[in-house]
Parts: C-alpha cells; structure tokens; sequence
C-alpha cells in the first residue's frame, strides 16, 4: 500500500532534481529516480507518478507533454523489462536515461552540449556508485 | 517468465495509448493550455535556482577576474580618460540634438524593451519570459545595453537565447568606429567579428555596433575588438570582440521588441 503523502514527496523530491537539472541542461537524474520509483509502486500510482514527472519534465525542458512522456514511459519500461539485452540494473539505468535525456534535449533545444554530456557521465556514474553501495535500495 | 512477457506488452501498450492520447490532445488544442498553467507555476522556481547558481558562482568568477585585476584596471583608467574627452563632445551634439528636435517638433521613437531574469543552463541560456509576453525568435537580448543574443525559440512563459559566442547564432551585420564593416558570429567559444576586407584597418579596443537589419536596431553595442587575426593566406580578417558584461553573471536582461 502506497500513501498518497509517501508518493508526492517522491514527486517532490523528483521536481527538485529536475530544476537543479534544468541548470545543468540534461534530466538525467530525474529519469533515473523515476524509473526506480515507478518500479517500486502500483500500476495506478506507477502512472500516475510517470505522468505528474512528465508534465514536469515538458514544463521544464520546453518541450511537447507527449514527447516527455514517451521518453519518461519508455525509460521506465526499458529500465523494468530490458533484462535480457542487460542483466544489470545499474547498466539498464545508464542506458535508458542517457538515451532518454538526450532525445528530450534534442526535441527540445535541436542539440545537445559537451557540457551537458560531461555532467550526465559525472552524475550517473557517483549515482550508480551510491547505488551500489545501497544494493539498489531506496529507502 | 510468460507473466513478465505479459507485463512487458501491458506496460508498453500503457504507454502507447496514454502517447496516443496526449498526441491527440496536443493536435486538439487542449494539452498547451494545462501545459502553460504548470511552466508558470515552476517559473518563479526556475529563477530562484538560476539566481542561486549566480550567487554561488560569483565567487569563483571573481576569482578568476582577480589574475588580470591589476592590468584591466590600468586599462579602464586609459579608458576612463578617453571617454571624458567624448562625454564633452557628446554633451555638446545632444544639446544641439535636443534643439533640433524641438525645432523639427519631432519625438524620438524607441523601441520598447521587455525585462526578464536569466534562466541559466548549461548550452541552453534562457529567460524568465516568452509568448506570453510577446517575445517573438530573433529579438535582440540585451544585458546592460550590450547585445549578448537573439532569441532562438519560445514557448508561454520561457524563451532560449541563442548567445552571440554560439554556433547557432545567426549573423549580424555590423560596423566598428572607424567605418570597418563584417559580419558577427560565434565559434562556440568566442564572438567573431569576420568578413573583414583584407584592405580594412581595424584596431584592438574599437567598439563594434549594429548596423541594422530585420528584427535587429541599429547602434546596438556588441563590445571591443581585442585581438586581430590575419593570416597571409586568409581572404579575409577577422577579429574577436571582448564583451564588457555576460549572460550568466547578470541579474536581469532585456529584450528589445
């Protein structure tokens, strides 16, 4: 049972992320935390929160609501299903926000920055090293 | 492993319909009007983190400025001097300027400019104001009179700006004090100021202004010319132009309609 308290905090904490990351220019974080959060929900609440992080994300990133959710969706279903192409979750995780973020850029702004780049690598990789210490927890 | 299977094409047709549905709703008219509702409540958020990213980084540009400190400030003093000697003369020609107008009854036009706040991004600069507002592509941003981008795309309440030191930036015609005309753009790390005629005299510390085109108003300062290069086997000159003020350290910008 998820309360609904317990979600939007989660929500919260995600939207934080995202405008930090709306500096830094690339949604790397915020699609990685949503997809382990998602994971972890009900199939209403799991929609309901990869919707929410869409809007956020379109509203942040200048971009079209369907654009953002396919990226946040796909990813979500990527990091959840892909374990035959991937075993690793940490692996599964870097690909799916890379690629997503990435593509959210380019729809939105029509390129994307070596700087942007530089800061997706440097915040996965201190991401998965958290993770790993945490076995992929979050608590 | 079927149940996963099965949960796999549950999901992904989830997803699909939900991407259908906002497709049609954004076809319709109605997603954009939710849409603005959100990205003008985040706005005022979005502006507090960029004035913090500011205000966080102030020190280490200072820093930064401090190594040259000493010789910039011999060089503003030389400056200084030569702008007093062009204020009296200045002074001057707006007396006689001003007399004119009253004679010829005429009111001088101007443009009217729109203030926003920065909105910093790494690659993507943007401002706190769009459609909304009327910011439309291609209008001049400036930051303390100084030209530093045009406006390359909109949405209701943010616009990006495309700075003149970026690839994307769309060249501008312009004319330095001595007459010297070429156009402006950027290699993504300085402003260049090219098409020089190979025969044009051109030297460092000269202003740089507009000219004038569709969307762009004359006299607009773009900076100094800092460095020459020109190369024997080049057609042409060009120069890099110094800008006094920057996008990411200032509190507000303007955009000119």
């Amino acid at each position: 049972m998820i309360y609904f308290q317990r979600w939007l905090i989660r929500l919260v904490l995600i939207v934080l992320v995202g405008l930090f990351e709306r500096v830094m220019g690339l949604p790397v974080m915020m699609i990685v935390l949503t997809s382990l959060y998602a994971g972890r929900l009900d199939q209403g609440w799991r929609w309901g929160l990869l919707l929410a992080v869409g809007v956020m994300m379109a509203a942040l990133f200048m971009t079209p609501l369907s654009i953002s959710w396919l990226v946040i969706s796909l990813s979500y279903v990527w990091s959840k299903h892909a374990r035959r192409l991937f075993s690793s979750k940490a692996i599964r995780l870097i690909v799916g926000s890379i690629v997503g973020s990435v593509t959210l850029v380019i729809f939105s702004f029509g390129q994307v920055y070596l700087q942007q780049l530089i800061y997706g690598v440097i915040a996965i990789f201190i991401y998965v090293v958290w993770l790993k210490r945490h076995r992929f927890y979050l608590k | 492993m079927t149940s996963n299977y099965q949960k796999f094409w549950f999901e992904l047709a989830i997803a699909t319909t939900v991407f259908l549905i906002l497709i049609f709703g954004e076809w319709l008219g109605i997603v954009r009007p939710a849409m603005s509702v959100f990205e003008r409540a985040l706005q005022p958020a979005v502006v507090k983190i960029s004035q913090l990213v500011i205000n966080t980084t102030q020190p280490l540009v200072l820093f930064k400025k401090s190594f040259n400190s000493a010789r910039r400030v011999q060089e503003l003093e030389q400056e200084y001097s030569q702008s007093l000697a062009k204020i009296s003369e200045l002074e001057y020609l707006e007396k006689e300027n001003q007399e004119l107008r009253r004679l010829l009854q005429t009111r001088q036009k101007t443009a009217p400019v729109m203030v926003a706040a920065p909105i910093i991004s790494l690659g993507q600069p943007s401002i706190s104001i769009g459609r909304a507002a009327n910011v439309k592509i291609g209008q001049p941003v400036l930051v303390a009179e100084t030209l530093v981008g045009l406006i390359k795309f909109t949405s209701d309440y943010q616009s990006v700006v495309s700075l003149l030191s970026q690839h994307t930036a769309v060249p501008i015609l312009v004319r330095t004090e001595s007459g010297v005309e070429g156009l402006v753009m950027g290699n993504g790390k300085n402003i260049l100021f090219t098409e020089i005629p190979k025969e044009a005299e051109i030297s460092i510390g000269e202003l740089v202004v507009t000219v004038g085109q569709e969307q762009i108003q004359s006299q607009l300062l773009i900076g100094r010319v800092q460095q020459v290069v020109d190369q024997p086997s080049a057609p042409i000159k060009q120069a890099i132009i110094q800008q006094e003020v920057s996008f990411y350290e200032a509190s507000i910008v303007e955009v000119l309609q």
